[in-house]
């Protein structure tokens, strides 16, 4: 049993990497989204805040002011612990990082903080393990174990609980819009504070190699170019593609595939956290529908048979489960799908080993669960939820902090230039320094720390413009779901799916067949009573919500 | 001696027993203070399995549901598909890997040639590499672009590749396969120990009086390999509703057109709780798992009782 | 004698056919952690690679943590741990072996309970991290789950009920011989065959395991043993490659990290000592017992 539960756990791990961290969000560039938002409502109760935030500073203030004194009596300072995830666990110069941070904190917060960094791999096991066990974590990013399942556990803490947020963290107030802490709220009840990031996404971009289109004399110019200056054109326009590329490099397979074909290609909004029950036009109905019956899935599917028909896709589309990226650097690949966002074309063409062209076949699109599908959460058997609070708000506001977990010591781990951005400090680089997490996009504020030689110094409002202008959000955002109650329809569905999905999804069978063969297993494993209680939910959310 | 009498005499020397052994009991005492707080000390949390866990109240605190984290196990219509593969596949490997092992122990054990430690060595290795690696070494041969086993063996033989992922039938052979590949050498090292100590006397004396090496193995060594291979086979019982995670889900690399002949209760929760993360289900699960195991392996271990009361377990 | 040629000559045959049944896969394993990456990806695993590469190996060794001091713990690990198993496990075994022991049944129950049925994890973790504060220590990586099992205890248990024969016991407590010596100086030289066995068994378990490393070293990265290291290396990546999009692509040279090969030259180095000390315990696996000698 404990072999499994493990196994469950670290599986886990990777699930909810995929689903909440991978296809969300889209790290190098993002958002400081307060700007457009907060200036247009700031100036609308100024006179209410201002008398609040004074308030609100006093207590602030007083709690400080009474750390520092039981500091002073005791010699030493109350502790906050922080933890989250890098790719390599608890790096060289953490001991250092801690003193930096606390130096700081001592001075502005009367607290230490600690970092506990644990890598990938293991940390979701260990912090749920941490959160069971009573062990101190006050602040935890929940990318790894999951937002929901923190929740359902009961590991966060009430956030408004006593005014806490209000008293304790009137930055993040101003910060955070508050639509955006609304998204996190489940049941009403605020657990968690999203990080400051790009929650939009530009779907179906489709990437083919620069040298592919060249090779096969594929007129790119001729095309139009979208907002983010990616190629905009028809799905017909990437089959004649295709077919150039096919043709001139027979050799070599035309699209590398992956099953994100709902995810990063449609708008498709997997309310509640899974396909089972989805909103098909999510920014003007409410109505939960089966995707896998959808014109979506079906011309999806139909696109795959036919691309498989034409020789475009491995044989081995189902059992090699290597990167599309992966498989594009090797050079038998040619194109693949994602999901475009500001600055995309460097970093795929990064990814693959070859410069590529990104066309935009989709739109841009916000689900329900954009916002909170990582956010930073409280610890709720923190002992002090009042000084974890004014870290949390140090961890967004405070650029001295922000900088110093993002990027680590100044003169150290990376030297600043004249315009603002930073590079690497002397003799130090990716694989040496000793503090280099590289989770930007799981950081609580990045633009409150310095932005990285290459990237736009101005990053934080492109991203929060991207935000903003996203013309199709879910209706739903903000909408979370428990479906403990349901989870025997659940793990029947998911086994059926992964049963009968396969073989339709990369075009090895006739969408006709294929389809009524899934849909067929996916009402006898209970996808009505799952949809049906999805939909019950849905609703009474949308009243509490004021919805329709 | 007469059975009364014996009974009596245990009771007066018991006191006299319990005294002579005080020596062994403080032999046994690390080990029993290690099952005591490895084993006994994290069991009540069994309880989990029934609760729906919050840790504001911790494991204990948490609200009773029943039975409700069990639900799952059952209300689906794979229940049967996926009990029938773990004990088939169970039942199979039992038999299998038993005959295989005790196979190639007494061959490895009568070998006289110094060669032997190589195959020993050799045929152990696959042991000592994870299911992942083995996932990937099977692809190698089996991918239907790139594999071996299509692009060289059929092709030399002039016959059609096969697609290797999307051919039920073939599975349970390749999976009892990879199996036995995988454990026979770490099974036959037990047996080649209970082998090795085995007194030489015995077959010189046998060797004296002409038998035949075949003769030896049938009349010595099997019989006495007997009670070793039936308490293997009891705790084999113990775990017949459990099945190698590895196994079962990377090794067919989780293609649906195969979850006929390769879902088990293991990978089938796998599918859930992936997602889910929920803590209780899990629990639920196990012990679901382990109570089967151990009502089968009390009524096996009765029957051994019955027959053979020397190689009962307890 | 014509049998025993004739049953040498087979045994020969059959064990050299299954030899090659086990090392072929792995020598498929070691030529493709020497192959490199983009090769592997596009053309799958092959004995004969079209480009031989070193760079999975340069990347192990070279990144993060070191793979050498990894080595060191895993082998004091293993060393250290071996010797603990052994011990606990041959007394315990030994205690229930005898027939005539009060509660011998109760003892020989909570062994086998204990292999079926099993609290958890968090619950096990609370009781070495809270109860016992093993966290982050190397005792946290010797004792939990490895120092015995119920598995090996039985094991041992029917060795010395079916191949130490009463009555060499019985004479030794003849001669005035108490438990304790009669433990050391009869059971002890009679199960050197179960005793490697069983060594070997723990050893094999305390060097495979990365579990416990997973779970309970969070802070001290000095203390990770090689498939501790090995694992989360391997996991990590994985991750890495799986959310890339999420990487700050201009500064990690993701491209760089060889994931397919890199996972078979992992498997390649976590094996490799096992070939080496092998030999060395396989001895004791090779002689038989004969009871004469220790008679007399």
């Amino acid at each position: 049993m404990k072999r499994l539960l493990a196994t469950v756990l670290t599986a886990a791990m990777v699930a909810t990497l995929f689903v909440g961290c991978g296809t969300n969000d889209n790290g190098a560039a993002t958002t400081d989204t307060k700007q457009t938002e907060t200036t247009e409502t700031a100036a609308a109760d100024d006179t209410a805040a201002a008398a609040e935030e004074t308030a609100d500073a006093g207590l602030a203030e007083q709690a400080i002011a009474d750390r520092k004194a039981a500091a002073e009596a005791s010699g030493e300072y109350e502790k906050i612990v922080v933890s989250f995830f890098d790719w390599t666990g608890a790096p060289a110069g953490i001991d250092r990082i801690n003193e930096k941070i606390s130096e700081h904190t001592r001075e502005t917060l009367g607290v230490d903080v600690e970092l506990l960094i644990i890598d990938s791999a293991a940390y979701s096991d260990d912090i749920k393990l941490m959160l069971s066990s009573g062990e101190q974590v006050d602040l935890f990013s929940t990318c790894g174990p999951g937002y929901m399942t923190c929740v359902n556990n009961g590991y966060c803490a009430d956030l408004e609980e006593d005014g806490l947020l209000d008293n304790y963290g009137a930055g993040l107030k101003d910060l955070v819009r508050a639509d955006y802490f609304d998204a996190c709220r489940v049941g009403g009840t605020l657990y968690g504070v999203p990080p400051i990031k790009d929650y939009a996404i530009q779907t179906a971009a489709i990437c083919i190699g620069t040298e592919y289109l060249e090779g096969a004399g594929v007129d790119v110019d001729a095309f139009a170019k979208d907002d983010l200056g990616y190629v905009k054109c028809t799905w017909d326009d990437i089959d004649d593609i295709f077919a150039k590329i096919h043709e001139a490099f027979p050799d070599k397979t035309v699209y590398s595939t992956q099953d994100n074909m709902l995810t990063q290609g449609s708008c498709v909004d997997n309310i509640g956290g899974d396909y089972y029950g989805t909103l098909l036009d999510s920014a003007n109905s409410l109505k939960v529908e089966n995707v896998y019956e959808s014109e979506v899935f079906k011309e999806w599917c139909a696109r795959f048979y036919r691309w498989n028909q034409a020789g475009y896709i491995s044989g081995d589309a189902m059992t090699d489960k290597t990167g599309a990226s992966a498989r594009i650097k090797t050079g038998s690949f040619m194109a693949m799908m994602a999901c475009g966002k500001p600055a995309y074309q460097n970093q795929i063409s990064n990814e693959c080993g070859r410069p590529m062209t990104v066309f935009d076949v989709g739109e841009p699109f916000m689900s329900s669960s954009a916002v909170s599908s990582f956010p930073w959460c409280m610890n709720q058997a923190t002992e002090d939820p009042i000084a974890a609070m004014q870290v949390l708000e140090a961890l967004y506001c405070d650029p001295v902090v922000a900088n110093l977990v993002c990027w680590g010591e100044e003169g150290v781990e990376y030297v600043v230039n004249d315009d603002t951005t930073i590079n690497w400090g002397p003799g130090v680089d990716s694989q040496n320094s000793e503090y280099f997490p590289n989770v930007l996009w799981m950081m609580p504020n990045q633009y409150a720390a310095h932005v990285w030689e290459g990237d736009p110094v101005d990053v934080g409002e492109q991203t929060a413009k991207f935000n903003d202008n996203c013309p199709v959000k879910s209706k739903a955002l903000g909408f979370t779901w428990d479906n403990g109650d349901y989870a025997a329809e659940f793990t029947a569905l998911k086994n059926a799916y992964e049963e009968y999905s396969g073989k339709v999804i990369y075009g090895f069978v006739d969408p006709e067949t294929g389809l009524k063969e899934l849909n067929d297993a996916l009402y006898a494993a209970g996808l009505e009573e799952y949809m049906a209680a999805k939909q019950a939910a849905l609703d009474e959310w949308a009243k509490s919500a004021g919805i329709n | 001696m007469d059975k009364a009498l014996t009974k009596e005499n245990n009771k007066k020397s018991l006191k006299k027993r319990l005294k002579r052994f005080f020596p062994i009991y403080i032999m046994a005492l690390p080990g029993l203070i290690y099952l005591f707080v490895n084993n006994y000390m994290p069991l009540p949390g069994l309880v989990l399995a029934f609760k729906k866990y919050n840790a504001k109240q911790g494991i204990f605190g948490s609200k009773f549901v029943g039975f409700k984290n069990f639900k799952y196990l059952f209300k689906t219509n794979d229940a049967f598909i996926i009990t029938r593969n773990t004990i088939l596949y169970n039942v199979v490997f039992i038999i299998v890997n038993t005959i295989l092992a005790v196979f190639v122990a007494i061959m490895l054990a009568e070998m006289t040639s110094r060669l032997k430690k190589i195959y020993q060595c050799l045929i152990l290795l696959p042991f000592m590499i994870s299911m992942v690696i083995v996932s990937y070494l099977v692809f190698g041969y089996l991918s239907n672009d790139n594999g071996f086993i299509n692009n060289i063996v059929l092709k030399a033989l002039g016959k059609e590749p096969v697609f290797w992922y999307m051919e039920k039938k073939y599975w349970p052979f390749i999976l009892t396969f990879v199996m036995a590949w995988k454990v026979i050498g770490y099974n036959s090292i037990i047996y080649i120990s209970t082998i090795l100590g085995i007194d030489r006397g015995i077959y010189e004396s046998a060797a004296i009086d002409g038998c035949s090496k075949w003769k030896q193995i049938t009349k010595i060594t099997i019989p006495l390999l007997k009670p070793t291979v039936i308490m293997m086979t009891l705790l084999a019982v113990g775990r017949i509703f459990y099945s190698d995670f590895g196994l079962f889900y990377q090794v067919p690399q989780n293609q649906g057109a195969l979850f006929a002949v390769t879902n088990t209760i293991d990978t089938y929760v796998y599918r859930g709780l992936l997602e889910l993360g929920d803590m209780p289900m899990a629990s639920a699960a196990g012990l679901y798992q382990s109570l089967v195991g151990f009502v089968l392996i009390l009524a096996a271990n009765l029957a051994v009782r019955k027959i053979e009361p020397e190689s009962a377990l307890f | 004698m014509r049998s025993d040629k004739l049953f040498q000559i087979v045994s020969h045959v059959i064990l050299v056919i299954l030899s090659l049944l086990a090392i072929l896969p792995m020598i498929l394993m070691l030529t493709s952690s020497f192959t490199d990456n983009d090769v592997l990806i596009a053309n799958g695993y092959s004995y004969f690679p079209e480009k031989w590469s070193l760079y999975a190996y340069e990347y192990i060794f070279k990144t993060g943590n070191s793979v050498i001091r990894a080595y060191g713990i895993s082998i004091v690990l293993t060393a250290v741990g071996t010797a603990c198993a052994l011990c606990i496990t041959t007394l315990l075994a030994y205690a229930i072996s005898k027939k005539e022991l009060p509660g011998r049944g109760v003892i020989t129950f909570l062994v086998v309970f204990s292999m079926l049925f099993n609290g958890g994890l968090v619950p096990t973790y609370m009781v070495y991290s809270s109860i016992l504060n093993l966290k982050n220590t190397f005792w946290a990586l010797l004792i939990p789950g490895l120092l015995m099992n119920g598995f090996n205890v039985m094991l041992m248990k029917s060795y010395f009920c079916s191949s130490i024969p009463d009555e060499i016991l019985d004479a030794a407590y003849m001669d005035g011989a108490g438990e304790v010596r009669t433990f050391l100086s009869v059971v002890v030289p009679l199960s050197k065959p179960i005793m490697a066995t069983i060594a070997l068994f723990a050893g094999m378990g305390y060097w495979n395991d990365w579990m416990n490393g997973y779970i309970y070293i969070t802070k001290r990265t000095e203390l990770y043993s090689v498939q501790n290291l090995l694992n989360r290396m391997m996991q990590n990546i994985q991750f890495l490659s799986q959310s890339s999009s999420n990487v700050q692509n201009a500064n990690v040279g993701l491209n760089a990290i060889p994931l397919a090969s890199v996972r078979m030259a992992m498997a390649t180095v976590g094996i490799l000592p096992i070939i080496v000390i092998y030999p060395f315990v396989q001895k004791y696996f090779v002689k038989g017992i004969t009871l004469g000698g220790v008679k007399g």
